[in-house]
C-alpha cells in the first residue's frame, strides 16, 4: 500500500514585474501581465507505507514545492497527491515559534497548532522536554536558544504528534553531529513503527543512509528517481561534472573581454619557463617557473596591485605572493606583470594559478580569475609532501648499548 | 455559517493566539499588564483634563452625562476596537507567512485573533468607563445587559471586514495605505466627537449608512442614558453584521488557497 501517491503533480508560479501588474490583470481579464515560472513539473511518485523517501537537488530546483504540495500547504497547479493516514503538519522546525516566549510556551502554542488540545500536550511535555535536553532554558525565552537548543526542541514537539506520514523540509542539516544522531534514532524508530518518512537533504550520506528511494530533481523535472543509491550516484556524477566545468585549462588562460567596464580586469595568464617564452604545462622540479599576468585598465590610469596565488589541485595553497608584499608598482595603465620562481622546488603533482588584480590599498579585489591555468611538476627522485626542502643526512653506527641484565646486576 | 462553525473548532487555537498576542506586547517589560490598564485610565484623564477643564465643553442633558470626556470616551472605546482590529489585521497574513507556507494551518483563524485581542483590550477600557460612569453619579441601569449583544455585532462586522482587507492585501499591498486614508475619515464622519443631533440635515443621510455610528449610539443609550437602544439600527446592525461576516468569511475562503504562492 502506498502512503503519498502523486500523479503529474506541477506548480506554477505567476511572475509579475511589477505590483501593478496584478491589478491590471485583475481588471483587464483578457490580457496577460504575467509570465509562468514552474517550480515543479510533472512529477509522480509512490511511497509505499512505512518506507522513507529522500528527496535530493540543488538549491531551487523544487524540492521545498515538491514537499509543500504533498503536506497540503501548497495547492497544485496540475496534477493530484494523495497522502493516507495523518501527515505531520509541520514542514519546517521551528516555524511558529516566537523568539520572545519560552520553549514551554512555544511548545504548548506549536502544540495547539497541530492540534494538541492542552491536557494532551501537558501529558506529552516530559517527553518532549528530555529530548530537547535543555533543562532550565525551557522557561527562558527562545531567543536565548543556541541553535542546537533551538532545534532539539522544535523537532521533539513537531514529532511528538505521531503522525503517520512525516514530512521534513531539510530537517536535518542543521544542528550539530548530536542533534543529528538523535532525530536519526527517532526517525529510525519511526520507520520500526511502520510510519513513512519524505524528507529532503543536501545531505548524500544521509539521504543514502536512510532512505529507501529517492527522486533527484532537476530545475523542476524529476530527472531519476528510483532505489536510493542509483538516484544518488547519478546527482553526484552531475555535481562533479558541473564542477569539473570550471577546470584550469594548462599553460594559458585568456579572459574574454568583459564588456564595457570601468574597473580594471585580468585579461591573460600564462605559465611558462621564463618571461618571453610560449606556455608551458610541463615542469621539472628545479626548471624556472614564471607567471605572467596581463591586464587591462580603462582610462584614466588607475594604481593596482598584482597577487598570485600557486595551489596544488587539492586545493593547498602552496605559495602566493602579491606585487604590494614586495615594493613593487606595476603601472597604473594596461600591461603586465611577470612573477619569475628561479629554480621551482615543489614536488611532482599538478598545480594551479589563480590570479588578482587589487587596488593600491591592496583590500579591494578588482579582478579574480582563480585557480584557472595549470602546470604539472614531475621530479626525478621520489619525495613525500608538497615541497622540496634542503636537507641533509647523517649516519653514523653507535657503540652496543651495555644489556638490561648486565646493569641490574650492579 | 460555516465560518462560525469553523471558528468554534479552532477555539482553543484562537484562544492561544489570543493570550499570546496580549502578552507579547508586554513582554519584557517590567509591569506588564499594567500598562493595559493604564494605557485607557490616562486617555480618559487627559480627555477630561483637555475637554471638560480646559475647553469646558459640555453636552446637552439629553445624552445622559454632561462630562464630554465620558460622552468622547464612550465612542472612542468601541472606535478603536474597530479600527485597531482592521489595520492590523492588513499585514498579519505576512507576519505568519511561515505558519501558513510551513505548516498546515487555518489562516482565518488570523484576523480572528486580532479582532479579538482588540476587543478584549476594549473591554478593560470599558471596565474602566462603567467604574467613572458609575462614580459621577447616575447609575447603571439594566440595559446594560444588552452590552454583549452589541459587542458581538460589533466583533462580527469588525471581523467581517477584517478577512476582506486581510485577503485582498495579500495580493495587492496599496490596501493598507488606502485603509488608513479610509478609517481616518470613517472616524470624523462618525459621531464620536460630536453628537449625532449637531449633524446638519443635509448631511443626515450619512447617519442612516454608517454601522459604526450605530454601534456608538447603542453603547451611549445602554452605558450613558441607561436605555436599551433603538430598534431600527440594531435591527440594520445584526444584518449589516451578518452580511459583513458572512461575505468576508467566502472572500478569504476563496483567497485563502493562493496565500503561500504569493508570501
Amino acid at each position: 500500500m502506498n502512503a503519498i501517491e502523486a500523479h503529474g503533480l506541477s506548480k506554477m508560479y505567476r511572475i509579475y514585474s511589477r505590483p501593478s501588474d496584478r491589478l491590471k490583470e485583475f481588471f483587464h481579464r483578457g490580457r496577460r501581465y504575467h509570465q509562468e515560472f514552474w517550480a515543479l513539473r510533472d512529477v509522480s511518485l509512490r511511497v509505499p507505507a512505512g518506507s522513507t523517501f529522500g528527496v535530493i537537488g540543488d538549491n531551487g530546483s523544487g524540492k521545498s514545492t515538491l514537499l509543500q504540495m504533498v503536506s497540503g500547504t501548497l495547492r497544485p497547479t496540475q496534477g493530484v497527491v494523495q497522502g493516507r493516514g495523518r501527515i505531520s503538519p509541520i514542514l519546517e522546525l521551528g516555524a511558529g515559534f516566537s523568539p520572545e516566549f519560552t520553549g514551554r510556551e512555544n511548545a504548548f502554542m506549536t502544540g495547539a497548532i497541530l492540534g494538541i488540545g492542552k491536557r494532551e500536550m501537558e501529558r506529552l511535555f516530559p517527553e518532549i522536554a528530555a529530548f530537547a535536553e535543555i533543562g532550565e532554558f525551557i522557561d527562558r525565552p527562545v531567543k536565548m536558544y543556541s541553535t542546537g537548543m533551538y532545534f532539539r526542541l522544535a523537532f521533539a514537539v513537531a514529532t511528538s504528534v505521531d503522525p503517520d506520514i512525516l514530512i521534513l523540509d531539510e530537517a536535518l542539516s542543521v544542528g550539530d553531529q548530536y542533534f543529528t544522531k538523535k532525530c536519526l534514532d527517532r526517525i529510525e524508530r519511526f520507520r520500526r513503527a511502520g510510519k513513512t518518512i519524505m524528507f529532503c537533504s543536501h545531505s548524500m550520506y544521509l539521504v543514502r543512509m536512510i532512505c529507501d528511494q529517492a527522486i533527484w530533481l532537476h530545475q523542476g523535472v524529476a530527472a531519476r528517481q528510483g532505489d536510493t543509491a542509483a538516484v544518488v550516484e547519478a546527482y553526484e556524477n552531475y555535481v562533479r561534472e558541473r564542477e569539473a566545468q570550471a577546470k584550469p585549462v594548462p599553460g594559458e588562460a585568456i579572459a574574454a573581454e568583459p564588456g564595457p567596464t570601468v574597473f580594471p580586469w585580468i585579461s591573460r595568464i600564462r605559465v611558462s619557463r621564463d618571461a618571453d617564452d610560449a606556455p608551458q604545462e610541463q615542469f621539472t622540479m628545479g626548471d624556472d617557473l614564471a607567471i605572467t599576468v596581463w591586464y587591462q585598465v580603462p582610462a584614466p590610469p588607475t594604481p593596482v596591485h598584482v597577487g598570485i596565488v600557486i595551489t596544488r589541485n587539492d586545493a593547498v595553497q602552496c605559495f602566493g605572493t602579491a606585487t604590494h608584499f614586495s615594493g613593487v608598482e606595476p603601472a597604473p595603465v594596461s600591461g603586465k606583470a611577470c612573477l619569475t620562481l628561479p629554480g621551482i622546488k615543489l614536488l611532482s603533482g599538478e598545480y594551479d594559478v589563480s590570479a588578482y588584480l587589487i587596488d593600491q590599498s591592496g583590500l579591494h579585489n578588482y579582478d579574480q580569475r582563480l585557480r584557472e591555468v595549470k602546470f604539472r611538476v614531475t621530479e626525478s627522485v621520489q619525495h613525500l609532501g608538497l615541497c622540496y626542502l634542503d636537507h641533509r643526512w647523517s649516519c653514523e653506527a653507535l657503540p652496543p648499548a651495555p644489556s638490561p641484565a648486565a646493569q641490574n646486576g650492579d | 455559517m460555516s465560518g462560525v462553525v469553523r471558528l468554534y473548532r479552532h477555539r482553543a487555537l484562537i484562544v492561544n493566539f489570543v493570550k499570546r498576542d496580549l502578552l507579547a506586547r508586554y513582554k519584557g517589560s517590567a509591569m506588564g499588564v499594567f500598562w493595559s490598564v493604564a494605557h485607557p485610565l490616562v486617555m480618559l484623564l487627559l480627555y477630561t483634563l483637555v475637554f471638560s477643564v480646559i475647553l469646558r465643553v459640555r453636552v446637552g442633558a439629553a445624552e445622559g452625562t454632561q462630562i464630554f470626556a465620558l460622552y468622547l470616551f464612550c465612542g472612542m472605546l468601541p472606535w478603536n476596537a474597530f479600527q485597531e482590529g482592521i489595520s492590523r489585521s492588513t499585514g498579519v497574513i505576512f507576519d505568519h507567512a511561515n505558519l501558513i507556507k510551513r505548516t498546515i494551518f487555518p489562516p482565518e483563524i488570523l484576523p480572528t485573533y486580532i479582532v479579538l485581542s482588540c476587543l478584549v483590550n476594549e473591554l478593560i477600557g470599558l471596565a474602566i468607563l462603567l467604574g467613572a460612569v458609575g462614580l459621577t453619579a447616575h447609575g447603571l441601569g439594566l440595559p446594560l445587559l444588552f452590552l454583549p449583544v452589541i459587542l458581538l455585532l460589533q466583533a462580527a462586522f469588525t471581523l467581517g471586514l477584517a478577512w476582506i482587507v486581510a485577503a485582498i492585501n495579500v495580493f495587492l499591498r496599496d490596501v493598507g495605505q488606502l485603509l488608513g486614508m479610509i478609517l481616518t475619515l470613517w472616524l470624523f464622519l462618525t459621531p464620536i466627537f460630536y453628537p449625532p443631533s449637531l449633524i446638519p440635515k443635509s448631511l443626515e443621510w450619512m447617519l442612516l449608512v454608517n454601522p459604526m455610528g450605530w454601534v456608538v449610539e447603542a453603547y451611549r443609550s445602554v452605558i450613558l442614558r441607561s436605555a436599551f437602544p433603538a430598534a431600527w439600527p440594531m435591527a440594520a446592525l445584526a444584518l449589516c453584521s451578518a452580511i459583513v461576516f458572512g461575505a468576508g468569511y467566502r472572500l478569504f475562503q476563496r483567497m485563502q488557497g493562493a496565500f503561500a504562492d504569493v508570501i
